[in-house]
């Protein structure tokens, strides 16, 4: 079993990086999403007629 | 054909009689240039053999970092009163504007490298003097390819948010097989050996040098483009 | 297109999932231990097909940005600009990985080998490709200039392999432990890995364009939003 620490050092990096950079996918998708919310709810609020332009 | 390369020349006359005619641009670059050498001796002991295989590295050091503020002021006094704007507006074909500034930075650094070789052969001790026909085709061949990649990176750089910091960023990695190659041939050529021998070397610099003087002339109208 | 980007966003994801989870068994139980490298010959299955996902990426990024510069669609943009990303992110993988192989292998974490060099070089010119991205001004400037960087720094790739290799040559050589012929087993694991990787890569790249449609297409939204707010007072 010699080296077993360096292999597990480098897959254990590998999984790292590759999940890091999954959740930032994640984040901005997530942000994405809110953002959509919060456009729906604005268009929905506008429809009804109780909004009047307090949308940014 | 002969039309575009009045173009260049016309392009190439003007940035020259420009810098002459108040010649700071000249005079900054070359004593900061001078400065560069004289800390690189303080750093390392002076009159060793460590700083004599250094002088090559050294020499390039300076070249690269003086060359970055002449490349940067070229595009700078452009933007004064908008004569880039000028020059663009103009019917001259965009490669030519390119090859123009891109030859006047190439004069303006080959006299700075004549001015700091004697300094560097009497500051470090080193014969450049007997060597000079072998050392000259790398120098020429590394000072093209500087100027090449530099002044379409200088055109860029100049319109980002940090300016002129960015160009070191930006030129660096892409220079490293022209840097690489201009220094071992100098290193080469100091150690006595034939033209032959540091071939490998200079095919290197003249490949760098060929292919990114004729990318960087194509691309250049993307990115002076408004 | 951006539906079917999505879907095939999610196939690739699926496939790469899969791939991702057979890979490691392949390598680290299926792949007899090599004898003089033990264990940390392992590392090879994950190190090597990250540096071909990472070339891959990067010419994907030369070929969008001449496409991008001929036509000037922002899509090509787009998909030049996310490539770049997926490049740096296998990029970074070869660097943090090649070290810990070295190092029981070499005996030093960094050797200036050939490819070692250029894998370094190519990860400066692309995160200057990313400060580019974020130090720039007008979007459309930005467009422009990184795809003028990203063709510069493809077509340099080559002289630096080159320059490195005849700098390096001057020096004792270093043992390539890849030009070993590999034996079957192992083969089989390595180029798994490979289309693992590759799958992989093109996984990310799919969802990295579609979040950055959806993103384009909302800030469209909210744009025609604005005016038609502006229009219809009350």
């Amino acid at each position: 079993m010699q080296h077993l620490g360096y292999m597990a050092a480098a897959y254990a990096i590998i999984w790292a990086a590759i999940l890091a950079y999954f959740l930032g996918l994640g984040r901005r998708e997530r942000e994405i999403w809110r953002e959509i919310q919060a456009l729906r709810e604005s268009i929905g609020r506008r429809e009804a007629g109780v909004d009047s332009g307090e949308h940014k | 054909m002969a039309f575009f390369f009045r173009q260049v020349s016309a392009v190439f006359w003007k940035d020259f009689k420009t810098e002459f005619r108040t010649r700071e641009r000249l005079s900054a670059m070359c004593f900061f240039a001078f400065l560069v050498l004289l800390v690189f001796n303080f750093v390392f002991t002076p009159d060793s053999e460590t700083i004599r295989n250094a002088a090559p590295g050294i020499f390039w050091v300076a070249v690269t970092f003086a060359g970055f503020m002449v490349l940067t002021r070229s595009f700078i006094s452009e933007r004064e009163n908008d004569c880039l704007t000028g020059l663009l507006l103009s019917p001259a074909d965009r490669g030519a504007i390119y090859l123009g500034k891109m030859l006047a930075n190439l004069c303006a650094m080959l006299l700075l490298e004549a001015l700091i070789l004697p300094l560097m052969a009497v500051f470090l001790n080193i014969d450049v003097w007997q060597n000079m026909p072998r050392l000259l085709p790398g120098l020429l061949l590394g000072t093209l390819g500087f100027a090449a990649v530099g002044t379409l990176f200088a055109a860029m750089s100049l319109k980002t948010r940090l300016r002129e910091a960015l160009l070191p960023m930006l030129t660096l990695p892409v220079l490293v097989p022209a840097l690489l190659a201009a220094v071992e041939s100098f290193r080469g050529a100091l150690a006595g050996a034939s033209l032959s021998e540091i071939s490998g070397w200079t095919n290197i610099g003249a490949a760098f040098a060929l292919l990114f003087v004729a990318t960087c002339a194509l691309l250049f109208d993307y990115v002076v483009e408004e | 297109m951006g539906k079917r980007l999505y879907l095939w966003s999610r196939i690739l994801g699926a496939l790469a999932l899969i791939g991702m989870l057979i890979a490691p068994w392949l390598a680290l139980v299926y792949a007899s231990v090599e004898r003089q490298m033990g264990l940390a010959q392992k590392i090879f299955y994950f190190h090597v097909p990250s540096a071909f996902a990472m070339y891959a990426a990067f010419f994907l990024v030369f070929v969008f940005s001449i496409l991008y510069l001929v036509q000037k669609k922002k899509t090509w943009d787009v998909w030049a600009a996310c490539a770049a990303e997926v490049g740096l992110l296998f990029c970074t993988l070869v660097l943090l990985t090649g070290p810990i192989w070295a190092k029981p292998v070499w005996g030093a974490w960094w050797v200036w080998d050939a490819q070692l060099t250029l894998t370094l070089v190519l990860w400066l010119i692309f995160v200057a490709y990313m400060m580019l991205k974020s130090y720039s001004e007008d979007p459309l400037q930005s467009a422009r200039f990184r795809a003028v960087l990203g063709i510069i720094g493809f077509l340099d790739a080559p002289l630096i392999h080159y320059s490195t290799r005849l700098w390096r040559t001057q020096h004792p050589e270093v043992v390539r432990a890849d030009t070993i012929g590999l034996p079957p087993d192992m083969l089989v694991a390595f180029v798994f890995c490979c289309a693992a990787f590759i799958v992989l890569a093109a996984a990310i790249l799919a969802r990295r364009v579609s979040l950055e449609f959806a993103r384009d297409e909302l800030e469209s939204l909210k744009a025609g939003f604005r005016v038609s707010g502006t229009e219809t007072p009350g």
